[in-house]
């Protein structure tokens, strides 16, 4: 497939309709949880007895843990913004695409990992309040956890062509 | 690097302008100045070939081997 404008303004609205739907979830969730349930009801935070019983920093450390991945895949969607701006300007191949590719997939990397760990976070914060014994430390892992890893690893292996690529082309240029 | 390129000296013996061999060839006088001071990674077939047609010689003439004596 080539590689069109059309493409690219067909890419970044895909991107910045994931970045809206990214960024307003959470913040909405817990700015107004009434009315955000009945779209799509948390089951961790139902669970464990709803909003209402939260004290103000229950509210505060459960929005921080449920942002933070969320914060992590906007601003991976961010960077592929930044990669489509770079194609733009025919600078695919350069240092800065290789440092976005790079970036990209590291931030993925505590994507995945902050995903995994924010319903375990977000249950000590629940049960934080409740009395001994009742406090829980929960941790699943499932199979959908690590599908974020496929795009991290995916990234970095291209960061790493393109850096292999651009030294082969140097040294091809260094042959007469 | 034990390989010494003699096209400068090859082209003194010819009377041949750098700038004609360039054009012959079809690379620019910069690469062909790099290429008579050792300072490329390589040279292709097709240089070398049009270099010993424009100027008569074999790649022997042009490239001599001198092993490192500390190695």
């Amino acid at each position: 497939m080539r590689i069109r404008p059309s493409n690219i303004s067909l890419l970044r609205v895909v991107i910045i309709i994931s970045l809206i739907g990214v960024i307003v979830a959470p913040v909405w969730m817990w700015l107004d949880p009434a009315s955000f349930v009945k779209f799509g009801t948390d089951d961790v935070i139902m669970r464990y007895g709803g909003f209402e019983r939260l004290v103000p920093w229950q509210y505060a450390a459960g929005f921080v843990v449920t942002a933070l991945p969320q914060a992590l895949l906007a601003w991976s969607l961010c960077l592929i913004w930044r990669l489509t701006s770079l194609v733009d300007a025919g600078r695919w191949f350069d240092d800065a695409s290789e440092s976005v590719w790079r970036t990209s997939g590291k931030v993925m990397l505590w994507y995945v990992l902050a995903n995994w760990l924010s319903p375990t976070a977000l249950i000590l914060v629940l049960t934080a309040t409740l009395g001994p014994g009742k406090r829980e430390l929960a941790l699943s892992i499932q199979s959908q956890d690590f599908l974020g890893l496929i795009p991290a690893l995916m990234a970095l292996v291209i960061a790493r062509m393109v850096a292999l690529a651009r030294a082969q082309r140097d040294e091809l240029n260094e042959i007469v | 690097m034990p390989i010494t390129v003699k096209l400068d000296v090859i082209l003194a013996d010819r009377k041949v302008k750098s700038k004609d061999l360039a054009n012959h060839i079809g690379i620019t006088e910069a690469n062909l100045s790099l290429l008579k001071s050792g300072k490329v990674k390589g040279v292709r077939f097709g240089t070398l070939e049009a270099i010993c047609e424009y100027l008569a010689c074999q790649p022997g003439d042009i490239l001599i081997y001198e092993p490192d004596p500390e190695a």
